[in-house]
């Protein structure tokens, strides 16, 4: 299995590296928009008699939320441009795993003397190291660029927050490789549905963040980081669904395989 | 006797395309085994199922005593590998590639992987996507022999090779079979290659097998026959020829016939001689002729 999973990392080095690139690019843009944002919002607050009093409270509400630079990064980056670098990596990844030019090299594994599930175990597992240095790693970057700037960050915060993006976009990535493998190799329409799993998956998360936004002040909301994650990242159900999601893809992707003969 | 390689009744479908019509055919342990057909005849398809590639709809395949259910992964110790379309990581090295080989086989037989890349002059530094078609398809044998295999599979190993190549893979198969007891099952369009090697053959056309047995036996029963009658005797026809047992077809030519034959030649020339022959003349038939004649007899029933 190790083998396997060195040689996919191996091969995909460069497209690994280039993400991480463009994801440390972003996070410096991301600070740069971060602080012009902050700065207008703080500026026009200064003279409130030109707004209304609905936008005052908008503002001071955004102000709050943004307190914390991971937070924002997390949001702008994930949600914002960030997504389609993303959607574009799992494609690629995704393919370049069990896809169709891949098929031929996929006969080589898959006639020696290893198991299907051991090799379906193996390539998911190089995608999961691919996902995460392309894209968790880059995220050392946010706390470096606060450091720099001398605004602190709340890591417990940050990390927390992280995991449930970090789990949907495995989850994303299992379903691109089972829909890969259920559409015989056909990348782009794994892509598509990957892109329709991802929007539910948002407006799955921001139902919660509006449920919680209702009843939770914001004021007090930072200070209890459980209720935090669950107001903006839709707290373990996510995650749990996510994980859920990942079991049910690799499950069903060994079932295509194994007793589908699906190659 | 023992067998290799068992296939009883043997079918597959894709949708409503049928691609095996229940073909049957054994290899003997430590024989060599050409497996031939035209283009879609159903070679790789079986070739496919043998290795588990595909799922049989129905039929009986075994593979070195093993039915081909559930995790294959012993029974691939045993087996080696050579596929019609190149299958090994373009991006790795020879060297890569065969130390890759081996992490799954936990073996490799350095000896046998040193002579026959320094036959091929085939250089395992270089990357496997610098290599020519010629190449590629040596690489594919070497690694396919480094782990001295029981069974060696190879779908259409020779294609693409130049004479001297080919002269080279065919003595190494050969000597995979003589020297190591390996049994070789392969499929080839290069008849006379097949000629040279093959202990077996199976004939299989459009899904269905033409014929599965010894080479030698085949050539022994299968034989063309030029006959004339004397002239003052009873007219023979070509209706009265094919009903005699053992001649498949019959044509006129010239003052005389010619006939295909299958089966014990002295019974038939003696059918023949009843029937006051003016001359006849037997010939025999290469495995070239004898693949046309089969499957083109096949095409016209």
């Amino acid at each position: 299995m190790r083998a396997i999973i060195w040689k996919d990392l191996k091969e995909r080095r460069w497209i690994i590296l280039a993400v991480m690139l463009i994801f440390v690019g972003i996070a410096f843009m991301t600070f740069g928009m971060y602080h012009t944002t902050i700065n207008s919002y703080k500026a026009l607050l200064e003279k409130p008699s030109n707004l209304s009093p609905a936008q005052i409270d908008s503002m001071k509400k955004s102000i709050i939320l943004m307190k914390n630079f991971g937070y924002y990064m997390l949001t702008s980056w994930y949600e914002g441009l960030g997504i389609f670098i993303m959607i574009f990596f799992f494609a690629v990844l995704g393919e370049s795993i069990f896809g169709k030019e891949n098929k031929k090299t996929l006969d080589f594994l898959f006639t020696r003397p290893i198991s299907y599930g051991k090799i379906l175990i193996s390539k998911f597992i190089a995608g999961f190291i691919a996902i995460t240095l392309g894209i968790v790693v880059p995220l050392i970057a946010v706390p470096i660029i606060s450091s720099i700037s001398g605004k602190k960050i709340d890591m417990m915060i940050f990390l927390h927050a992280l995991v449930p993006y970090i789990i949907g976009f495995l989850a994303l990535f299992a379903i691109t490789v089972f829909i890969s493998i259920l559409t015989r190799f056909k990348r782009w329409i794994s892509a598509l549905i990957s892109i329709g799993f991802f929007i539910l998956w948002s407006s799955f998360k921001d139902i919660f963040h509006q449920a919680w936004a209702k009843s939770i002040d914001f004021n007090t909301l930072f200070l209890n980081v459980k209720a935090y994650m669950a107001g903006n990242f839709g707290g373990y159900l996510p995650f749990t669904i996510g994980i859920g999601i990942i079991v049910i893809m690799i499950v069903s992707s060994w079932f295509l395989i194994e007793k589908k003969s699906m190659l | 006797m023992e067998y290799a390689i068992e296939v009883k009744k043997l079918k597959k479908s894709y949708g409503k395309n049928v691609a095996l019509s229940g073909i049957s055919f054994n290899v003997k342990k430590g024989s060599v085994m050409g497996f031939l057909g035209r283009n879609g005849a159903g070679k790789t398809t079986t070739i496919r199922i043998l290795m588990g590639l595909l799922k049989k709809d129905d039929g009986e395949v075994r593979v070195a005593n093993e039915e081909l259910k559930g995790d294959l992964s012993q029974l691939r110790m045993k087996i080696g590998y050579m596929p019609e379309n190149f299958s090994l990581y373009l991006d790795m090295t020879g060297r890569e590639a065969l130390k890759f080989n081996s992490k799954f086989f936990k073996k490799m037989n350095e000896e046998k992987v040193l002579e026959y890349s320094k036959a091929f002059k085939l250089d395992l530094r270089k990357k496997i996507k610098s290599l020519s078609k010629g190449m590629k398809q040596a690489m594919s044998f070497v690694v396919a022999t480094s782990t001295d295999p029981e069974i060696l599979i190879l779908d259409e190993p020779l294609s693409g090779l130049d004479p001297v190549m080919r002269g080279k893979m065919l003595k190494f198969i050969s000597k995979e079979c003589a020297n190591n007891g390996a049994t070789i099952f392969y499929s080839s369009h290069i008849l006379e290659d097949v000629e040279k090697i093959a202990d077996t053959v199976c004939i299989i056309d459009e899904g269905k097998d033409v014929f599965a047995g010894e080479l030698d036996e085949i050539k022994e029963k299968r034989k063309k026959i030029v006959v004339t009658f004397k002239e003052n005797e009873k007219e023979v026809t070509v209706e009265e020829l094919e009903n005699l047992n053992g001649i498949l077809k019959a044509e006129r030519s010239g003052h005389g016939f010619v006939l295909d034959i299958y089966g014990n030649i002295d019974e038939i020339l003696s059918h023949l001689e009843n029937m006051k022959t003016e001359s006849v003349e037997v010939l025999d038939m290469n495995l070239n002729d004898i693949f046309m004649d089969l499957v083109e007899g096949d095409e016209e029933k």
